[in-house]
């Protein structure tokens, strides 16, 4: 989804939120009906059963890829057909725990295979560039984890090629972009509702190694690719950069800079890559975020909050909460929300799907509906998204016949966004930007020194 | 007599080959526009398709023009911005998709009422199949002419049950959203040589 399909102004926000309270209580009506006339019963997913099937292969069936292939199970829409793993203990796992998909050692021939439509690239960063721009000259839809490379210039090189496949539905594993909370949070976020944006601070917390291994020297070698210096993107790509294309998408901003260190202070097992980094990112507007990661200590988890001069906004898990200085302009809505104490303050409760009108005895307001872990929401999105690319693409060729890539993109762009026909996903420019972004965070706690980024480095 | 048969033949057969083709591009855009008990609400697309001939040089005066144009639409494409509501749409006790993916309007006469400078407000009418339910159909459209290019704008309304479609009415716990069954359909289509 384009930023510029998003752009909610603070008008439209305002007049849908606070200006007509009983037009938007008619709307959530009218879709929960809908949700009700759906064959699908599950409130958890966006998309029904009788969503039209795109057909999946899964590269890689290490922890990633096995979660990956757990959350394909629970979505009708994107049958997992086909697993390919080069190493075959993984293999034989894949055929225990996915019966029904056809396995493969070597990726080029799952490629081969006709019946499957998308691929899942879920290997390590170092082996993305060779596997995504196979898949993609081959035809196929693809979803790559993030980070899509260990260098820019992979990056790049995968997001041009996913430029040049205007047929084919890209999606970069952001997968914050498509998580129903977070992206509930995009219009309230540009609508300004924080006031002027000051200081964001992301936290990410585990007692964890972040070590594999496995009975054998040279797999666990392989394996253990996190704990390489040379190729590993480190704790600021792996885990910090979803926190960080957050916070820049929401607030519609990129870093001119970033600070940072690292130490190891838990895991002193001979691993040249910190399990403690801290890191700060700095822009032209005074605006700054502060990560802290950390593989020694899990108290507190993981969230992110966002600090503007009217309120600040939290996000954690399925929710998120606002907390409202004194002197902040009142919005109008948010005096019918429901509070919540945290953190010693009442936080104005901010939950996608949340209001429920005393249907069928639930309580007034309940949680966010929307239970599911990001990658699912992620996965689900990019089915959904290849179902419609693929279906538009039949139609323009039979209505208009072949076209130059550009034509074709700005054609889909205008059917795909102007109908707003997508789910919410990252774009192969949102996935490379947030990795370059991220990369030069990991050179800054490589080397303790301050890295400037530029728009020739943000650009594809 | 069989000089004067021929020359006749030709002389019918002269303004059918004195057309001008155009085929639909990319540009156009399809527009529903309805009203229920708790809202209004719209679905687009972009992707209007077929092809036109015409004799061009006609539409710069008042009368009848030869034209002869087929628009399809692709129904699947027509999207309201909230996938369930195009579930509802798009699904069998709508406008069925599955079993008829296409709208087809047919044009079969063309009468300019007015031209000035490069724009002809015409009456157009033929027949429209929508639902697989073919009716006849007139309106007035207006035609751009623009180097190559011809566009056709025109605003209809259709009523769903002239097509055997039943306005859908989804059940909400307080009662049901009892859909209009008026549409207007708003159009504009661009085809070039």
């Amino acid at each position: 989804m384009s930023e510029q399909q998003q752009d909610f102004n603070r008008r439209d926000f305002l007049s849908t939120s606070g200006g007509s309270l009983a037009a938007m209580v008619a709307m959530v009506k009218a879709l929960e009906s809908r949700a009700q006339d759906s064959a699908s019963k599950d409130t958890a997913r966006r998309t029904g059963d009788d969503t039209s099937p795109v057909k999946m292969g899964l590269i890689g069936y290490g922890p990633r890829g096995r979660e990956i292939a757990k959350s394909l199970a629970q979505l009708p829409s994107a049958p997992l057909v086909a697993v390919c793993d080069n190493y075959g203990a993984m293999l034989r796992r894949a055929k225990r725990e996915a019966p029904k998909a056809k396995g493969y050692e070597d990726y080029q021939d799952l490629l081969k295979d006709k019946n499957v439509e998308g691929v899942i690239v879920a290997t390590a960063p170092h082996d993305h560039k060779q596997i995504v721009l196979a898949a993609l000259k081959a035809g196929k839809h693809v979803y790559c984890e993030a980070p899509l490379a260990h260098t820019a210039a992979d990056a790049r090189a995968i997001a041009k090629a996913a430029a040049d496949s205007p047929k084919l539905n890209f999606q970069p594993g952001l997968y914050f972009r498509s998580e129903p909370q977070r992206h509930f949070m995009f219009p309230f976020m540009r609508a300004g509702a924080i006031g002027k944006p000051v200081h964001a601070r992301t936290q990410w917390h585990k007692k964890t190694s972040w070590r594999r291994v496995s009975p054998n020297r040279e797999r666990e070698k392989a394996i253990n690719w996190r704990l390489n210096k040379g190729i590993s993107p480190g704790l600021v790509g792996e885990i910090g950069m979803h926190q960080m294309d957050l916070v820049n998408h929401l607030l519609s901003l990129k870093p001119v800079g970033v600070s940072g260190f690292g130490n190891n202070i838990q895991w002193d097992d001979g691993r040249q890559v910190p399990d403690t980094v801290n890191v700060v990112y700095e822009y032209e507007n005074g605006f700054s975020l502060t990560q802290e990661i950390t593989l020694a200590n899990s108290f507190d988890g993981e969230y992110e909050v966002m600090h503007g001069t009217n309120s600040a906004v939290m996000l954690r898990g399925s929710q998120a909460w606002m907390y409202k200085e004194t002197d902040a302009p009142l919005i109008g809505w948010e005096v019918y929300a429901r509070k919540m104490p945290h953190y010693g303050t009442p936080g104005v409760v901010l939950a996608a799907g949340a209001t429920t009108l005393g249907k069928g005895g639930k309580k007034l307001y309940q949680e966010s509906t929307f239970t599911q872990t990001p990658i699912f929401y992620s996965l689900e999105a990019f089915a959904y998204n290849c179902h419609q690319v693929k279906t538009t693409v039949a139609d323009f060729v039979e209505t208009f016949g072949e076209a130059d890539n550009e034509t074709l993109r700005a054609f889909l762009k205008d059917q795909l966004n102007g109908t707003n026909s997508l789910l919410p996903a990252a774009t192969a420019a949102d996935g490379f930007v947030a990795n370059a972004i991220a990369l030069k965070a990991n050179e800054a706690v490589n080397t303790g020194k301050r890295i400037g980024v530029t728009d020739a480095d943000l650009t594809v | 007599m069989k000089k004067t048969i021929l020359l006749t033949v030709l002389a019918l057969a002269l303004p059918l080959e004195a057309l001008d083709t155009y085929k639909a591009k990319f540009g156009s855009k399809l527009r529903l526009d309805g009203d229920s008990s708790v809202h209004k609400w719209k679905a687009e697309s972009r992707l209007v398709g077929g092809s036109f001939s015409i004799d061009t040089a006609a539409l710069g005066k008042p009368g009848m023009v030869e034209a002869k144009a087929d628009v399809k639409i692709p129904v699947r494409q027509i999207k309201s911005g909230k996938k369930k509501m195009d579930e509802v749409m798009h699904g069998e006790t709508c406008f069925n998709v599955k079993k008829y993916p296409l709208i087809v309007f047919t044009l079969n006469r063309l009468e300019v009422k007015q031209a000035r400078g490069n724009l002809s407000l015409c009456q157009a009418s033929g027949s429209i199949t929508i639902h697989g339910v073919t009716k006849p159909l007139g309106m007035s459209v207006t035609i751009a002419r623009a180097g190559d290019k011809l566009t056709v704008k025109g605003v209809k309304t259709l009523k769903m049950s002239d097509f055997k479609i039943t306005p859908p009415s989804p059940q909400l716990p307080s009662g049901k959203i009892e859909t209009k069954d008026e549409v207007k359909v708003t159009f504009e289509w661009v085809t070039g040589k």
